[in-house]
């Protein structure tokens, strides 16, 4: 069954088979939680955003009809991801700034050199402008191809190339010491 | 459809930042949060899996059908019987309309016919009112309705009555009149053995 297509799966699980399920949250259960994570910066806020994705999921009565689940699942966590940005901007102005704070507390002494330069990494993560660190994050975590990443954002493939060539050129300036 | 690294190739260092971005990723979601999502997942299976409660219209609407035909049934029947009831008074009445155009002497001759099936005596009274009947046998065949039709077996059933009242009274006579009379209302009336008896010459 590990080897199974995730629609085989979903659609298995559709039918009442939990083991389908139960692997196919296997699969995403990391990826999917550090793209929330590593675009909110907050543990809570990523579980929070973590549990409804999964709830779209489950409680959805028509899934997809079409494409890669993979997708689908991104799309669903994007899209709540806008949306809680949406009411955070309007609740908090500049929590921006706390949340890059928050991971960007690398204490330099008590790191080795390269947990320093991870800690890096999420810190310039955090600090790309939105929809290159969504481009981004969606390359590593969703591991879907550029092609795939356009239709999911809904714009043209040089669009998420050009995104992501700026966001690795931010990256790079930043990690010029880890690289 | 899964993203390979060769699409990257022309971006430089891309390779040495997935690799450390690949490095940092160790966080993972609660066990209490994987528990409660399979959970939810649980129970929609099983909430799926029940035996869907179709919408309860069609129950309804079956039912309020059932009530209806139901109902109309009963008023039917209820109007059959008040008709069978009402048929020998509508007979009587029927009967008794013509009696007011007939002499006195006519009217006591009719008399017997109309309370005919109450009273055996008086029967023998009947047969020369027997023409008078047939005014009101006449005006039955003329109409189609049902209700016309039953008063004509009712008043089919009277005749028959007097004349068997007739023939046991020993007035065989008035028995074969009655009989032959009878006959020519009721043509499709198979006469039993005791009655050809009485009007074989």
């Amino acid at each position: 069954m590990s080897e199974e297509e995730d629609e085989v799966l979903f659609g298995r699980y559709r039918q009442g088979d939990m083991r389908a399920f139960d692997c196919l949250y296997a699969r995403y259960r990391q990826s999917l939680f550090l793209y929330l994570l590593r675009t909110f910066g907050s543990r809570s806020e990523a579980e929070d955003l973590y549990h409804d994705c999964w709830s779209r999921v489950i409680s959805a009565s028509e899934p997809f009809t079409q494409g890669l689940f993979r997708a689908y699942l991104f799309k669903i966590a994007r899209h709540l991801s806008i949306d809680h940005q949406r009411k955070q901007r309007l609740r908090v102005v500049g929590s921006e700034d706390s949340l890059a704070a928050e991971a960007t507390a690398p204490s330099a002494e008590k790191v080795h050199h390269d947990q320093t330069c991870q800690q890096q990494l999420l810190a310039a993560i955090k600090d790309l402008p939105q929809l290159q660190r969504d481009v981004f994050l969606l390359k590593e975590e969703s591991n879907l191809t550029l092609e795939a990443i356009a239709s999911l954002l809904a714009v043209g493939r040089e669009t998420i190339k050009s995104r992501l060539r700026y966001a690795m050129q931010q990256l790079r300036e930043k990690l010029q010491e880890c690289l | 459809m899964m993203s390979s690294q060769n699409e990257f190739a022309d971006i430089p260092k891309a390779a040495e930042i997935h690799a450390l971005y690949q490095q940092s990723r160790c966080e993972t979601p609660s066990p209490h949060l994987d528990d409660s999502i399979r959970q939810q997942a649980a129970a929609a299976i099983s909430k799926q899996n029940k035996p869907r409660r179709g919408s309860r219209w069609p129950i309804s609407l079956a039912t309020a059908a059932l009530l209806v035909m139901g109902l109309s049934l009963t008023l039917e029947q209820w109007q059959q019987l008040t008709q069978k009831d009402l048929a020998p008074a509508a007979l009587s009445s029927e009967m008794a309309a013509p009696r007011e155009s007939m002499t006195t002497e006519d009217r006591a001759k009719s008399a017997p016919l109309v309370a005919a099936p109450a009273a055996a005596p008086q029967l023998l009274r009947a047969v020369p009112a027997m023409p008078a009947s047939n005014a009101v046998l006449d005006e039955a065949a003329q109409s189609s309705d049902k209700k016309i039709e039953k008063t004509r077996d009712v008043a089919q059933d009277a005749a028959i009555e007097q004349i068997n009242a007739l023939i046991d009274a020993g007035e065989l006579t008035q028995a074969a009149a009655a009989i032959k009379l009878f006959q020519q209302h009721y043509p499709d009336f198979t006469l039993p053995n005791h009655w050809l008896t009485v009007i074989a010459p």
